[in-house]
């Protein structure tokens, strides 16, 4: 659960970063409430049962969510596929002694290239826009 | 030295040089006075050639003339139509047509009119080429205007007959023609009533048909007004909609589909059907991101009974 007034700062960074190349398009917010509808549903039970476990509680069950839920529904333009997903650690695979190693995603220098220096300048490009500074490097 | 070598024809970049004629610059124009005098009396000889070919002509033109006009007495007149004296007169032009390409360009440009004489620079030759021209070519003139129309050599002219422009009648006001036609339809009609004009009603559109509102109270919205006032729509500003009815309010376009999950909440994709037409493209299709909201405190504390309950 999220108070209103952090998801409220967050919509309004969504809304002043919209204009920066780099930075995804937001396009309305809408507060909602009520159970999650049954299209909400069925996506989650796809979601759970054939991409990933969810973390969150199944919402077709009533004992979920309240009737008088409250929820704020961020829309935003497709800005393809995230970052996460992109360099996620490959699936778990125990060895013959029993040892679990995990494996970054293999990707192309030139993948990694083009990611890196998006990232750059986009953030760049937010730091003269909305004059704020970013640090990256933890030295 | 390094430089450029001089010339005497400098020429600016960006400026054109005029036109010239170079005919008449070579007879008439040049830059020395030795040169001039020899210019004026090739001239004059030209001119000279000239008019004792032009005097030929004339004498031929006036037998021609003589010809035609006996000719038209004899047969009745016609309008349109070349006689035959400007045929013949054509055809001994071709025959009396200087070989010399030399002697071909001064007749030319002694059989121009007299306003391209008076252009040229040089004024005394100006004055002696007039002069002699309009002698020459004057009795001419008028006695082929007499006949027909100047020819050019042997072109052909296309005549058009001309026809007389059909004559509007005079207009009548605008409302006396309303109400002819008005008492033409009245007579027509078959009901004694009289005749209103149609009157178009205006189409009324449907509103779309808004997402009910969820059950609300002041507490609801006065908790959820910092993000009801980000909102664009003014309809979803004033309180939190149904989540189900705003749902079906997408089915027929989109598809839901689950994409990620995160710590503040899940991510799905709003998926453009197949079966929608042209209305919505891809660039319609958005991510939403749902985030559950806390929900707002109670104001007054809840007892032990309650909170058993």
């Amino acid at each position: 659960m999220n108070a209103v007034e952090h998801v409220a700062s967050e919509v309004r960074l969504l809304k002043r970063m919209s204009p920066v190349p780099g930075f995804t398009n937001f396009r309305d917010v809408k507060v909602v409430q009520g159970r999650l509808p049954k299209q909400f549903c069925a996506a989650w039970r796809y979601y759970h049962q054939n991409i990933k476990a969810s973390v969150f509680p199944d919402p077709s069950r009533k004992a979920a969510y309240d009737e008088t839920q409250l929820w704020a529904v961020v829309e935003m333009q497709d800005a393809g596929t995230d970052l996460e997903s992109s360099l996620e650690l490959e699936p778990a695979e125990e060895d013959e002694n029993g040892y679990v190693e995990q494996q970054w995603l293999t990707i192309s220098v030139w993948a990694g290239w083009d990611i890196f220096w998006h990232v750059a300048c986009a953030v760049a490009k937010g730091e003269g826009w909305a004059e704020f500074e970013v640090s990256f490097c933890p030295c | 030295m390094y430089g450029l070598p001089k010339s005497k024809n400098k020429q600016g970049y960006g400026r054109r040089r005029p036109a010239r004629n170079h005919i008449i610059d070579s007879c008439f124009t040049s830059s020395s006075p030795l040169k001039e005098t020899k210019a004026i009396e090739v001239c004059e000889d030209k001119v000279l050639e000239l008019l004792e070919s032009l005097e030929l002509e004339d004498k031929e033109n006036a037998a021609g003339i003589a010809s035609a006009e006996e000719e038209q007495r004899q047969k009745p007149k016609t309008l349109t139509g070349p006689s035959q004296g400007s045929t013949s007169k054509t055809k001994k032009e071709r025959a009396l047509w200087p070989r010399n390409p030399n002697e071909r360009r001064a007749s030319r440009l002694s059989s121009g009119s007299p306003a391209k004489a008076k252009a040229e620079k040089s004024k005394g030759v100006d004055k002696i080429v007039t002069s002699s021209l309009e002698q020459v070519l004057l009795p001419t003139a008028t006695q082929v205007t007499l006949c027909q129309p100047p020819m050019r050599r042997d072109r052909k002219v296309l005549e058009i007959p001309e026809t007389p422009m059909p004559v509007s009648k005079t207009r009548t006001p605008k409302k006396s023609q309303d109400e002819e036609l008005v008492q033409e339809l009245e007579s027509l009609r078959l009901s004694s009533k009289p005749l209103r004009p149609k009157r178009h009603r205006l189409r009324k559109i449907q509103p779309t048909p808004q997402i009910p509102h969820a059950p609300w109270t002041s507490e609801i919205i006065a908790h959820a007004q910092p993000l009801l006032t980000l909102c664009n729509d003014s309809h979803t500003q004033s309180s939190p909609l149904c989540f189900q009815a705003w749902a079906d309010s997408l089915s027929p376009y989109f598809e839901v589909k689950k994409i990620a999950e995160a710590s503040y909440g899940e991510v799905f994709r709003l998926a453009l059907l197949p079966t929608v037409g042209t209305n919505f493209t891809k660039a319609d299709e958005s991510v939403l991101k749902l985030i559950a909201l806390r929900a707002p405190l109670p104001a007054t504390p809840l007892t032990q009974a309650q909170k058993k309950k």
